[in-house]
C-alpha cells in the first residue's frame, strides 16, 4: 500500500487494476463520472509488485528448462561422434551420467542435504541416467527390449531412491513411463483411444471423493480407478497375458505414489487428478506426430464434410483461449482433447495432413502455458510441476519428429537451453538453488 | 486393522528415509541399478563369445532416428515373410522358428521344443492377418558409419536394383538369446560387436 494525497492506495493485481482503468475511462467518457472524480479513483490503486514467491517459482521452471535443453543438446553432441568410439568407451559413456547421479546422491546423504530442489533434482537426474544407460546399452548391443522390461527394470532399479528423496518427479516420471508402457502393450491405436478413456475415468472417483483425505479413501479412490482401469484394458485386449503384467505394476505405482511421498505435499492430495492430466497430457504429445495420426484415423468409421473439422478446431482454440482467461483450464482439458480427437477422425479426409498434429500442438503449448502461468499466480507447484513436464515433453516430441542433422539440433538445443538459463537467472539470480 | 497396518507402513517408511542408514539404501540402489545394466552386457557378450554362428540373408529398409540421423535396419529376409500357422495365434505371442535344413535357409514354426543342438529363434507376433502372421527380429536395428553405410549402399545397387542375398547378417545365437555380430557383405565383414 503506498500514500498519495492523504489517501491509503491500495495495491492490486496487474490484470485487475489494466480492467479497473479501462472501466474508469468508459465512465469518464459516457458521462458518469467527472474527470476529477476518474483521477481519483486512479490514484487510490497501485499495481502490486510481483510477489517474490512467484519469481523464485518462475526463476526455477525457466533454469530446470534451460539445464534439459543444455542436457539434450550435450547427448546430441556425443551422439554425433558415437558411432567413431570404442565399444568399450560407449559402454563408459552409458554408464557415466549414472554413476554422476550416484555421487550426486551420496552428497545428499553425506551433507544431510533435505532442500526441495536438490532432493528432486537428484532423484530425477539418477531416473533420468537409468532410462539413458539402459537406453544405450540396448543401442550398443542391438538388445529390443519389451517395454514391459524396460519400465519394470527401470522402476525396481531406482525404487529405493524414492525412499531416500521423497521425490516428486520420480513418481511423475514413472507414471509417464507407465503410461508409454501401455501403449506399447499391442495395437497401437486402439490403445491409444483406451488409454485416453481410461485415464479420464481416472479422475471419476477423485472427484467422488473430493473430501478423502484420509489414507483408506485414498486407497479406495485409488483401488476404484485402478479396478476400472484395468477392465477396460483387459476387454480391449481380449485378457492377454501382457495386461498381467500391467496390473501389478499399476498397483504397485499405485501404492509407491501415496506412501513414498510425503502426505503433507499439495502434489499428490489429488493423485487421481494429476494421474488423468499425465494420460491426457500423453495423448496430446503423441497427436503431435503426424504419423501417430495415419494410425488413429484407422479407426474413424464414419465420414462428414470438412466443416465440422473447421468447426471443431475453432471450438477447440476458442476453449483454449477460455480456460486460459478463467482458469479453469484443467475442467476444459479434459474435454478439448476429446472433441478435437473427435472431429479429427472425421475430418481427416478432407484436410490436408499437417493441419491436425499442428492443431493439437496448438492446444497442447495453450494448455502447457495456462498450467505454467496458473501455477505461478496461484503459487501451486503441482500445476507448475506439470507445466515444466509438460514442455520437456514437447521438445521431446518435436526433437523426435524433427528431420535435421544432428549437429545442427546439438546447436539449436545448446541455444536455446543458455537462452531458458539466461531468462532464469534474470528472473530471480540463482535463489531457486538455495532453497 | 487399516490404522494398524498404516502405523506399521509409517514407521517403516520413517526408518528407511529419517532414522535408519540411507548410505544402505543408497547401496541397495546402486547395486540393483549397476546389477540391471550388468546382466544385459554379461547376457550379451556371452553370448557374443559362446553363441553358435548363423548367417541370415538381409534386406535393408532406412527409416530415421532422432539421435542417429538415417540409418539402415537389416531385417532377415526370413523374419519379413508371413507364416502360416494351422491353430490361431494373436499379437504378443511367442513362437519358436527352428532352421530346417543344415544350411539353415529355411526356417519354419516349431510346435516342439527344439532338439539340444538346433538352432532357434523365440520370437514375438507383431502383426496377425488371419492364420498369417508376421514376427518381431529377435533383435534392434544396426547403425552404420558412413564408410560402411557407404559399401552396404553399393552392395544393394543403391537402392535402385536390390541383390537380395548379397549381403548377410552375422549373428550369435544362444539359448533364447540373440546377438547380431557383423554384417558380412561380400568377403567382407563389418564387425558390430
Amino acid at each position: 500500500m503506498g500514500q498519495k494525497w492523504g489517501i491509503t492506495r491500495i495495491a492490486v493485481r496487474s490484470p485487475r487494476i489494466h480492467w479497473l482503468f479501462r472501466q474508469v475511462q468508459d465512465w469518464q467518457s459516457s458521462g458518469i463520472i467527472s474527470p476529477y472524480q476518474g483521477e481519483a479513483i486512479r490514484n487510490r490503486y497501485v499495481t502490486a509488485a510481483f510477489p517474490a514467491g512467484r519469481k523464485f517459482i518462475s526463476s526455477l521452471v525457466w533454469s530446470v528448462l534451460g539445464i534439459f535443453s543444455l542436457l539434450l543438446g550435450t547427448v546430441l553432441v556425443i551422439a554425433n561422434c558415437w558411432q567413431d568410439l570404442d565399444q568399450f568407451l560407449r559402454i563408459l559413456l552409458s554408464l557415466l551420467p549414472l554413476m554422476g547421479s550416484w555421487i550426486g546422491l551420496l552428497a545428499l546423504i553425506t551433507f544431510n542435504e533435505r532442500r526441495l530442489v536438490w532432493r528432486e533434482l537428484a532423484a530425477s537426474a539418477n531416473l533420468l541416467a537409468t532410462v539413458l544407460a539402459l537406453a544405450l546399452i540396448g543401442q550398443i548391443y542391438n538388445i529390443p527390449y519389451s517395454m514391459g522390461v524396460f519400465f519394470i527394470s527401470i522402476v525396481l532399479g531406482t525404487f529405493p531412491v524414492v525412499l531416500l528423496t521423497r521425490s516428486i518427479s520420480w513418481v511423475v516420471g514413472t507414471g509417464i513411463l507407465l503410461n508409454v508402457a501401455l501403449i506399447d502393450s499391442g495395437s497401437f491405436g486402439v490403445r491409444c483411444v483406451i488409454l485416453a478413456l481410461s485415464v479420464a475415468m481416472l479422475a471419476v472417483p477423485d472427484l467422488v471423493f473430493s473430501t478423502a483425505n484420509d489414507w483408506t479413501k485414498q486407497i479406495l479412490a485409488w483401488s476404484t480407478s485402478i479396478g476400472f482401469c484395468t477392465t477396460l484394458i483387459w476387454v480391449a485386449q481380449g485378457i492377454h497375458p501382457s495386461a498381467f503384467l500391467i496390473f501389478p505394476a499399476m498397483i504397485w505405482a499405485t501404492i509407491i505414489g501415496t506412501l513414498a511421498v510425503s502426505r503433507s505435499d499439495l502434489a499428490f492430495r489429488r493423485p487421481l487428478v494429476g494421474m488423468s492430466l499425465i494420460g491426457m497430457l500423453m495423448t496430446l504429445f503423441l497427436g503431435t506426430i503426424p504419423s501417430v495420426w495415419d494410425e488413429w484415423v484407422q479407426f474413424s468409421v464414419v465420414s462428414d464434410p470438412a466443416y465440422i473439422c473447421v468447426l471443431g478446431a475453432i471450438i477447440g482454440v476458442q476453449l483454449a483461449i477460455f480456460s486460459v482467461t478463467k482458469g479453469h483450464w484443467f475442467r476444459w482439458l479434459l474435454i478439448v482433447p476429446g472433441i478435437v480427437f473427435i472431429l479429427g477422425m472425421v475430418a481427416h479426409k478432407f484436410i490436408p495432413s499437417w493441419m491436425l498434429p499442428t492443431a493439437v500442438l496448438f492446444e497442447l503449448i495453450t494448455a502447457l502455458v495456462a498450467a505454467v502461468r496458473f501455477g505461478i499466480v496461484s503459487q501451486r507447484r503441482w500445476w507448475i510441476h506439470c507445466g515444466t513436464i509438460g514442455f520437456l515433453l514437447t521438445m521431446v516430441t518435436q526433437f523426435v519428429s524433427a528431420n535435421v542433422s544432428l549437429g545442427l539440433r546439438a546447436a539449436e538445443f545448446l541455444l536455446l537451453g543458455g537462452i531458458l538459463v539466461a531468462v532464469g537467472y534474470r528472473v530471480n539470480g540463482w535463489a531457486w538453488l538455495k532453497k | 486393522m487399516v490404522k494398524k497396518i498404516r502405523l506399521i507402513l509409517s514407521a517403516w517408511l520413517d526408518r528407511v528415509t529419517d532414522v535408519a542408514t540411507p548410505m544402505a539404501v543408497l547401496v541397495v540402489a546402486i547395486g540393483l541399478q549397476l546389477g540391471v545394466m550388468l546382466v544385459h552386457i554379461i547376457e550379451s557378450e556371452w553370448t557374443l563369445h559362446y553363441g553358435e554362428m548363423i548367417k541370415l540373408a538381409i534386406d535393408p529398409i532406412d527409416p530415421f532416428d532422432p539421435f542417429r540421423g538415417a540409418y539402415f535396419e537389416f531385417i532377415p529376409q526370413v523374419f519379413r515373410h508371413s507364416f502360416p500357422s494351422r491353430q490361431p495365434m494373436s499379437v504378443g505371442d511367442q513362437v519358436i522358428v527352428v532352421a530346417v535344413d543344415p544350411k539353415r535357409t529355411q526356417w519354419a514354426i516349431s510346435a516342439d521344443r527344439p532338439r539340444s543342438n538346433q538352432p532357434y529363434f523365440r520370437l514375438t507376433i507383431k502383426s496377425a492377418n488371419g492364420n498369417n502372421f508376421f514376427i518381431a527380429p529377435p533383435f534392434r536395428r544396426v547403425i552404420l558409419d558412413d564408410e560402411s553405410k557407404q559399401i552396404v549402399k553399393e552392395a544393394f545397387g543403391n537402392g535402385r536394383s536390390p541383390k537380395h542375398g548379397a549381403i548377410y547378417l552375422l549373428v550369435r545365437q544362444r539359448g533364447d538369446h540373440a546377438m547380431i555380430q557383423g554384417i558380412q557383405v561380400g568377403n567382407r565383414v563389418i564387425e558390430q560387436n
